[in-house]
């Protein structure tokens, strides 16, 4: 029982291969610099692909939900995070603000270790005091629309239906995230269920911050390099 | 919300554990596959420099200048190699109305992919305007800049097997070159 649910954290961690991190395939890439009119349902399929093969965004929302047992809860600290995200996002394509790829990944991945400590109580521990959640989840939503916004502008060309793409990708992003949160979800409530997800919550994130370490790295490194 | 109660030593043993684990997993793995940086030899050994270099890097991208001292015809003449299953750019900086005359081949007759444009200097919205967009095996012509910026051409090579492309060049540009 153990193991089989140490594959179930594993599966979750290997969901997609490394280098589709915040990336999109070439022929999504094509087909976005040729497009110059609306398309409402491409934008969504490419907003919904992008957050379910984007594993720092989804790494970043098992950090979140991990111990939030109430689906009203879930529901709650999620919002926090769409709403961040959307902000940021919309708010970056519009007024052109492009930052560096690398960089804003790298804010991305630290999210990912800030949540491993969080949930370790290591603000509690070490400081003696816990920041606020829900704002800390806010704040990070806004990093992570930075990053959706600067991925998107590297391929869209701007036109009269801009705005109508923007917002379908968005919708597709906020798609992407509830299918994986219904498949995150899923598997949690199974887990829970079992003595070994008490017996594995530091194990589980403490292997959190390490992805969410080795992202930043991979990142810095991009950036070094690039 | 629950968090884990835990010592203030299993957590820092935890944190520490996370980060050391992180690294040699970075320096093992990661830097060898994702970056051909292999310090310690590993990633060789285990084949995995290998997925760095058949990776669609444009570091393949191979291009070689040929000085023409023969002709007075071309100013700058270059071979630019496309490996397989991979889009590249060539550019030249222009002023605005400052001309470009080219001609560009494959070496063998391939047809491939080609987008002609240009980008606007300092321009960060992404535009580009569109000279030509085609498949084929060559292309000849002038360009009188529209603006000043970047401007070439973006070569997708869907085959099997890599493309070299013969440009010749003309004009008052500077040579931005692969991108």
């Amino acid at each position: 029982m153990i193991y089989k649910n140490l594959l179930f954290f594993i599966l979750l961690l290997s969901i997609s291969p490394l280098s589709l991190a915040h990336g999109v395939d070439e022929n999504t890439a094509q087909f976005l610099s040729d497009n110059n009119q609306t398309a409402i349902g491409a934008f969504i399929y490419i907003g919904a692909k992008h957050m379910l093969t984007g594993y720092d965004h989804l790494l970043f929302l098992v950090g979140v939900i991990f111990f939030l047992y109430r689906i009203r809860d879930i529901l709650l600290y999620v919002s926090f995070f769409t709403l961040g995200h959307s902000i940021t996002l919309i708010f970056g394509v519009i007024s052109h603000i492009q930052l560096n790829a690398y960089l804003i990944d790298a804010i991305i991945a630290f999210s990912i270790i800030y949540k491993g400590f969080d949930n370790l109580g290591g603000f509690k521990i070490i400081f003696n005091a816990q920041p606020n959640q829900k704002i800390a989840v806010l704040i990070f939503g806004l990093f992570h629309g930075f990053g959706l916004a600067t991925k998107l502008q590297e391929l869209l060309p701007p036109s009269e239906s801009l705005l109508f793409n923007l917002i379908a990708f968005n919708i597709g992003v906020e798609i992407g995230q509830a299918l994986a949160l219904l498949f995150i979800v899923t598997l949690f409530s199974f887990w829970r269920q079992s003595h070994s997800f008490n017996h594995f919550t530091v194990t589980a994130n403490t292997l959190l911050m390490s992805s969410g370490w080795v992202l930043l790295m991979y990142q810095l490194t991009g950036y070094a390099i690039s | 919300m629950n968090t884990t109660p835990l010592s203030a030593r299993r957590l820092i043993f935890s944190s520490l554990a996370s980060l050391l684990f992180a690294i040699l997993f970075f320096i093992f793995a990661v830097l060898p596959a994702e970056f051909n940086i292999d310090p310690t030899g590993l990633g060789k050994k285990l084949g995995l420099t290998a997925l760095a270099k058949t990776a669609p890097a444009r570091a393949h991208a191979k291009i070689t200048p040929i000085l023409n001292k023969q002709s007075a015809a071309w100013q700058d003449i270059v071979l630019i190699t496309i490996p397989a299953q991979t889009g590249l750019e060539y550019k030249f900086k222009l002023n605005k109305d400052e001309n470009l005359h080219f001609s560009w081949q494959t070496q063998d007759r391939q047809t491939l992919y080609f987008d002609f444009h240009g980008d606007p200097e300092g321009d960060t919205s992404g535009y580009f305007k569109r000279y030509k967009e085609q498949t084929a095996s060559q292309l000849q012509g002038d360009l009188i800049a529209p603006f000043t910026g970047k401007h070439g051409w973006y070569w997708k090579n869907n085959s099997q097997n890599a493309i070299t492309i013969i440009l010749k060049s003309s004009g008052n540009y500077d040579i931005i070159g692969l991108l």
